[in-house]
């Protein structure tokens, strides 16, 4: 409402300018914010001329001014003011900060809208507030908590990885065990950026975004439910991630820049049995276990033995303290000209762990014009950016035996103890975009933009085997290219009394294209270089390319009467290179209707309620798959084998080409995985805007999920893709935001918001048959889909506990023989009691049964905003409720194979109880190396464990410094601060950190913990 | 101004719509979709010679790249591990356990030797095959209507070669003859399978040329008549179709394309597939990049230095079993084949250098003679090997013949062909009139001459005697199916019609 009552006054003004051209006079005025702070250095000036200028240390400024002329105030952080000056009065402007600015617009899909008359579920962050104090690789582990129903989970704690973010529950499923992502589409300034790799072209594992500087990124919306996000057709169903830059405001160019250093700690790590109780362990489980004839190893029996007195601490020896550093500095500003943008930022994150770590170099230019009397605005933007991750080649593990010696002791001084290597992933991007805006006639405006995109990731990997002596260099490059053209049409007419109209006509073409080139050898002595070095022909290289192309045409219809009554709509087909002729085309509508009830007239007299509406939408958005050409049938030509031979592309040297196995064969059937989502909300606002409130419900069924189902081996396919499975999230998410002024100079700002999500099957091909993943991590089974139950959920065998007596193994009565363990295990006192389900007397996959839901049911955050005076407390908290986690990390180090000893570290058995003789109330089975079957097995429900928590994430404390004393030395704003990140951890999960958990919940064992960090910085406003 | 942006906006529009045409068709580069693969002749004639590499690859071994179940980095040269490993001749001087395992018919246990129980990539083959019966037909552009039928026969070799050496392997098989076939199959007995085999080479031969242009190596290594017919004349053996079978080798003794080269033609057949003695082989040539290195062929397990890196011997036929299998040799060194096939080392030079071969061919001890049939180039090392894997040859199809004549009753011809292999050999004729004698002597001479080659266990399965050499296998076992391998964990996903081998199901 503001807005158009600002418009209107502004071009009552601009009409009335001819006439009041009297004579000027210079008059004192005065900048406050809300709090009745002055501020200083704050731009005020007149609007459409050169006469500006900078607020005292008083926050006073001078002007010449006439009556009627429109005074324009800017400061950074606060909302650019214009005030029409009439009287003295209008002299002293109030600013209000920005991250208030809800009232205004807000980017949608496409273009803009009124906060107001938003009818679709969409939230806001304005990022300086969190960019500003905190640093991190990327900005989406800063929007941790902030979202409701946006699930955002930092799984590693390795510099440069990627967050995994899930809008409104998990809707995908990989092809084998790994767990797959239903990934958000993201959206720069109105450009679809490439946000990941098929991973078959990936050769990073850089998280793709984190090139991004958070810092010049000024807002982040998340498009969440159908009728905001189908404009966006194709790839919407997972939800859109607009994010929009940092632009130049008018008056004063705005410099800024941001130091700071972080001190990285290493957090708890996993307990060791150090030494001697090593020693002891492995000396008791070959007393009690091993077979005749087989003795404890030399170096934990003989005390000559070099090693027998060690007890190194590996973990100590390779994580360490690391600084993190990160700087950024921009200039920006704006005139009747346009505006500008500039910045650069550089950022070197050292991990705790040796040789890891991520270095960020970015540039910005983002620059508009205005032509033709405004009547064209062009805009360009340059970003270029690069990462740098180091990471550690396979050979390096902090988990060896503590008896090894560390590589600095004298007994193996000089030699190379632990893998030799090296791995460097170099990351680039540089986009490009261009868009002109033309004002055709009153409310028709018509936009053009190209954008072109690049990206490349390259890899250089060097690994040197301490066992073979053999050397292995790998190199890759994966490049991207993006092209994309988009016209719009946008009329907006109002009329009559209060209708107002928003009307959009769209089109779009994009072409991604990508390809890799990779080289690796292997050489029969170590070499010392670190790039492919061809030494004797053993050498293998690839390449391949992949290219998909997307042609779209949309339109989305508002209207408004009032701003009481909003009624939406929008459509969107998309044409996809990925499907067959007959089944390209894909639609996407959306409805969507709102209702500001607080405008209608009984609620009048309620001086509380300041705004309150309610929405309903409905829509139907998509996604795709990565693999450009399946649906096409993918014929396979071959390729050189690992020895360069030609044995698998020709026959007599003719080649030709057979079906890709793994693909199966055409499918004109394959089509969009479509997602129906129904969403109603209401949003409101209390008490002069202290109290705000949203609520949203939804539904959402992803119809048509891709799966691979395996086939007979006598087809001579292995799989075949199907649009498959049917997943419904359920969900409610609250979000509650306070911002109450205590009186005087405290102000406390609280925004909690949590959201309910339940993930389930619904329906699956061939009367629900369930269907068996492809193990490709060597399990002997799996995971399951299930109708009814959740994504991702477990299927294990079901723990009773552990045989205490002979007699407790069931026999069967038939045939007298004893319930059959695992791998047809004879089972006997110590091990593991499993429930045979299906009482057939055989523990097997058969007898495995859902226990537990690794997606969370509860995700949420609280921020508390502290401010007194000049200084501010700002504490971030996460949380997950009701999440089931499997500690494979615990799994992973008590089973014992039969070299166990020295070939790694060991977890201090004190810890954890664990069975040893007959009445031992233990929770885990005997420890037998030589046993047939391992006791210790993955899916065993004993290893299911509550994974909630609640993370203090970061604390920040803030000081604005004396404004009078930075006035003298030229300064206009500085801040120092102090941020804590990855305060404390409260969680049920015996693990080492609920968070660091695979998102099919499994904690990530080989994982990198998560740092704390301790972090001091400046900003300065100049 | 606004008319010039309207005109640009228009001018935009209508070059938009223009390069919207074809904006959707995107195809791969580095490969072809379905619908570009069968066009031209030339697709024709690359989508032939991709099955038979296909099956060069079933019978070299399943491995990692072909299924994830499989750990197997490399194939081993699986066609000796079916065809031989359980013979009762081998020994495993480096105690190799999973050989051991082999030669004591544990086939289950050992997860090395499981890729060998997995028929994918038989049935891999035969689905290129269906592919190229399917599409082929329409394919006009490029070649004779003589050249497509020839294609299309082969084809059907191909897709019978692979069931018929399947069946060979696992006895009872899925037969799948359709394109696209992802219906859960069982398995067909044997005899079918065999009949099968007849039936389509004999709509096979008629079309298929004796020789192809080219080298010898290339055509042998093709589907020809000889090939169809020798195929043809096994799968009728194990119908014990002798007549049959000996009418089919007659036609290829009769047509004169092949015949018996002499001794000193030995390395180049073994070494180098250029002999007018195979008839069917799988090619492997280094000019055209077609090799193996250490993974992908069985003289990697065979041979040592000096003709390899490997220090010592891994697999090797003792001492005293070659005296036994060739007596004449133990008596008077006449079967010159001794020398051919075996070879002993100088293992007392230092393992770094190139060892010299001793002129005695059984010089070294009992574990230590090197079975030396297929030799690469001495260099020591593992690299280009390009030896042939002979499936059918000359002596073999004179030697089977020999077998149906003298189970026919036919001795006089049964003999003729006997010892044109046993004169060629250097040993004396036979001359033993008496059939069972005669059968058994021709069984022999068949282990004898084809020693190493990939026959031995399918001619004792095939008369169900395998049990007689191998101490691991009861006469009981054999009956239920212990000479064939056992079916794969693999077969019986998405496939409730599967069985296991009656054997197999109670054993490891």
């Amino acid at each position: 409402m503001e807005t158009i009552i600002q418009r209107a006054c502004f071009l009552l003004a601009v009409l009335m300018l001819p006439l009041l051209s009297v004579a000027q006079k210079a008059h004192t005025g005065k900048v406050i914010d809300q709090s009745g702070e002055t501020l200083i250095g704050a731009t005020v000036g007149v609007k459409g001329t050169e006469n500006f200028t900078v607020t005292d240390a008083k926050g006073n400024y001078t002007l010449t001014l006439k009556i009627g002329d429109v005074i324009i105030c800017s400061y950074v952080g606060y909302v650019t003011k214009e005030v029409i000056y009439r009287q003295a009065a209008h002299l002293n402007i109030v600013l209000e900060s920005s991250v208030e600015e809800l009232e205004s617009a807000i980017v949608i899909g496409y273009g803009s809208q009124i906060r107001e008359e938003v009818t679709g579920s969409i939230s806001e962050i304005k990022m300086e507030k969190l960019t500003e104090t905190q640093v991190s690789d990327s900005f989406e582990s800063l929007l941790q908590g902030k979202v409701a129903g946006m699930n955002i989970q930092l799984n590693s704690g390795e510099p440069g990885s990627k967050p995994t973010i899930i809008i409104r529950g998990l809707a995908a499923v990989s092809r084998g065990d790994a767990s797959a992502v239903s990934e958000p589409l993201y959206v720069i300034d109105g450009v679809p950026i490439i946000s990941r790799t098929a991973d078959e072209f990936s050769i990073t594992s850089t998280n793709v975004l984190a090139d991004l500087n958070p810092n010049d990124i000024d807002d982040v919306v998340v498009l969440k439910d159908a009728s905001a996000a189908a404009i966006y057709g194709s790839r919407a169903a997972n939800g859109v991630i607009l994010i929009t830059t940092k632009k130049g405001l008018r008056g004063k160019p705005q410099i800024s820049f941001n130091a700071r250093t972080g001190f990285n700690f290493v957090p708890q790590l996993q307990d060791v049995a150090g030494g001697a109780k090593e020693r002891e362990q492995v000396a008791r489980l070959y007393a009690s276990y091993a077979p005749y004839g087989v003795s404890l190893p030399n170096m934990y029996s003989d005390i000559n033995n070099p090693f027998y007195n060690n007890s190194s601490d590996w973990q100590g020896y390779l994580y360490n303290t690391s600084v993190t550093q990160d700087y950024s500095g921009s200039i920006r500003g704006a005139g009747d000209f346009g505006q500008y943008s500039i910045s650069m930022g550089h950022m070197n994150n050292k991990g705790i762990l040796f040789n890891t770590g991520f270095k960020r170099y970015s540039t910005m230019a983002s620059t508009s014009f205005n032509a033709l009397k405004n009547v064209l605005v062009i805009n360009n933007t340059l970003a270029v950016s690069r990462t740098d991750q180091s990471r550690n080649p396979d050979g390096v593990s902090t988990g060896y035996s503590s008896l090894l010696p560390l590589p600095n002791a004298p007994v193996v001084k000089g030699a190379e103890v632990y893998g030799l290597g090296k791995n460097s992933n170099v990351n680039d991007r540089i986009r490009f975009s261009s868009d002109a805006t033309a004002n055709l006639i009153k409310n028709l405006t018509y936009k053009v933009s190209l954008s072109l995109e690049y990206t490349r990731s390259m890899q250089d990997q060097y690994s040197a085997s301490r066992r073979t002596l053999r050397a292995t260099n790998s190199s890759g490059t994966s490049e991207s290219r993006n092209l994309l053209f988009q016209n719009t049409l946008n009329y907006a007419p109002k009329f009559g009394d209060g209708h107002s109209l928003n009307f959009l006509l769209g089109q779009s073409a994009e072409k991604i294209e990508t390809k890799i080139t990779s080289v690796n050898s292997v050489s029969a002595a170590p070499t010392l270089s670190e790039t492919v070095n061809w030494p004797t022909g053993n050498a293998i290289g690839a390449s391949n390319y992949t290219a998909s192309s997307i042609l779209s045409y949309f339109s989305r219809l508002d209207y408004s009467y009032k701003g009481k009554y909003m009624v939406g709509g929008s459509l969107r087909a998309d044409g996809s290179s990925k499907f067959g002729q007959a089944n390209r085309w894909g639609i996407f509508p959306s409805v969507s209707v709102g209702w500001n009830f607080a405008k209608e007239a009984i609620f009048e007299d309620m001086d509380w309620l300041v705004n309150g509406k309610i929405r309903a939408s409905y829509g139907i958005s998509g996604t795709t798959w990565s693999n450009d050409y399946l649906a096409l049938g993918i014929m396979d030509g071959g390729k050189l084998d690992q020895y360069n031979s030609n044995l698998v592309i020709s026959y007599g040297g003719i080649a030709g080409y057979s079906p890709s196995w793994y693909d199966g064969f055409k499918n004109e059937n394959l089509t969009w995985v479509k997602s129906q989502m129904s969403n109603v909300g209401m949003d409101v606002s209390l008490f002069g805007n202290k109290i705000e409130l949203i609520f949203d419900a939804y539904e959402k069924l992803t119809k048509g999920l891709l799966l691979t189902t395996s086939l007979p081996t006598t087809s001579g396919y292995n799989e075949v893709y199907r649009n498959a499975a049917n997943v419904l999230n359920r969900g409610l998410e609250f979000t509650f935001n306070t911002n109450l002024n205590a009186g005087g100079n405290f102000n406390w700002n609280t925004g909690l918001n949590f959201a309910l999500n339940r993930n389930r099957v619904v329906a699956l091909p061939d009367g629900n048959a369930d269907i068996i993943k492809t193990s490709t991590s060597g399990q002997d089974f799996g995971s399951i889909v299930r109708t009814g139950t959740p994504l991702n959920g477990f299927f294990f065998y079901d723990s009773q506990g552990i045989y205490q007596t002979e007699s407790e193994i069931p026999v069967n009565p038939k045939t007298g023989a004893k319930l059959l363990g695992l791998q047809n295990k004879k089972l006997a006192v110590g091990d593991r009691n499993f429930k045979d389900q299906n009482g057939d007397y055989i523990i097997d996959v058969k007898d495995r049964v859902y226990s537990g839901d690794p997606n969370p049911k509860w995700t949420g955050g609280w921020t508390n905003d502290f401010r007194y005076k000049n200084f501010g407390l700002n504490i971030i908290s996460t949380f997950v409720v009701g999440r089931k986690i499997v500690n494979t990390a615990l799994l992973e180090r008590l089973k014992f194979g039969k070299d166990f000893a020295g070939s790694g570290s060991m977890p201090n058995f004190d810890n954890y109880s664990i069975w040893e003789k007959s009445g031992d109330i233990a929770k885990y089975p005997t420890l037998n190396p030589w046993n047939d079957a391992s006791q210790i097995v993955s899916y065993d429900s004993e290893y299911v464990e509550d994974g909630s928590y609640f993370k203090v994430k970061a604390a920040t404390l803030s000081y604005n410094l004396n404004s009078k004393l930075l006035s003298r030395i030229g300064v206009g704003r500085a801040r120092v601060y102090c941020t804590f990140d990855n305060i404390v951890t409260f969680q049920k999960y015996s693990g080492p950190d609920a968070e660091l958990v695979t998102i099919d919940g499994f904690d990530a064992s080989g994982g990198y913990p998560m740092r704390r960090m301790m972090l001091f910085g400046v900003s300065l406003g100049l | 101004m606004r008319n010039k942006i309207f005109v640009t906006c228009l001018t935009l529009l209508l070059f938009v719509s223009q390069g919207c045409k074809d904006w959707l068709n995107q195809l791969p580069i580095n490969t072809v979709t379905e619908d570009q693969a069968w066009q031209t002749a030339s697709d024709a004639e690359g989508a032939v010679a991709k099955s038979f590499a296909i099956f060069r690859r079933a019978l070299a071994g399943l491995t990692k790249d072909d299924t994830p179940s499989t750990t197997r980095a490399g194939a081993w040269g699986d066609y000796y591990f079916w065809g031989d490993l359980r013979s009762g001749d081998w020994i495993t001087p480096n105690n190799d356990g999973d050989w051991q395992a082999g030669f004591n018919n544990n086939l289950i246990a050992r997860t090395q030797l499981e890729p060998m129980t997995n028929w994918r990539l038989f049935y891999r083959s035969i689905e290129q095959c269906n592919l190229v019966l399917e599409n082929v037909p329409n394919i006009t552009e490029g070649f004779t209507i003589e050249r497509k039928a020839q294609l299309l026969a082969e084809a059907r070799f191909m897709r019978a070669m692979a069931h018929f050496y399947a069946a060979r392997v696992w006895g009872d098989i899925p037969i799948n003859l359709t394109a696209r076939n992802v219906a859960p199959l069982g398995r067909e007995p044997i005899k079918k399978v065999m009949e099968m085999v007849v039936s389509e080479m004999e709509e096979a031969i008629p079309v298929l040329p004796w020789m192809y242009p080219g080298n010898r190596k290339k055509a042998t290594s093709r589907g020809t008549k000889g090939a169809a017919l020798a195929l043809k004349a096994h799968a009728l053996m194990w119908l014990k179709e002798y007549q049959g079978a000996s009418d089919a080798m007659k036609q290829i003794i009769d047509e004169g394309v092949f015949r018996l080269v002499p001794m000193e033609g030995f390395r180049d057949m073994f070494d180098k597939g250029e002999s007018d003695e195979l008839i069917f082989q799988m090619y492997y040539d280094v000019s055209d990049g077609e090799f193996s290195d250490y993974y992908g062929h069985i003289m990697t397990y065979y041979l040592t230095n000096p003709y390899t890196s490997r220090g010592n011997l891994s697999l090797a036929v003792p001492r005293s079993r070659v005296l036994e299998v060739y007596p004449d040799y133990a008596r008077d060194k006449s079967d010159k084949r001794v020398a051919e096939f075996f070879q002993s080392i100088d293992f007392s030079v230092g393992e770094n250098e190139l060892r010299p071969v001793l002129a005695d061919p059984l010089a070294n001890g009992e574990r230590q003679i090197m079975f030396a049939k297929f030799r690469k180039a001495k260099d020591r090392s593992y690299n280009l090997m390009d030896g042939p894997v002979p499936i059918f040859r000359y002596a073999d199809i004179l030697l089977l013949k020999a077998e149906a004549d003298a189970r026919l009753g036919k001795v006089d011809e049964s003999l003729v062909n006997l010892n044109l292999v046993r004169v060629r050999a250097g040993i004396p004729a036979f001359d033993k009139a008496d059939q069972p004698l005669l059968i058994e002597e021709v069984l022999e001479e068949r282990r004898r001459e084809l020693f190493g080659e990939y026959h031995r266990v399918y001619d004792l399965v095939r008369l169900g005697r395998l049990h007689e050499f191998n101490p691991s296998i009861t006469e009981k076992g054999e009956l239920d199916g212990a000479g064939f391998f056992p079916v794969s964990d693999e077969a019986f996903a998405n496939n409730p019609n599967m069985t296991q081998t009656y054997y197999w199901q109670f054993n490891q």
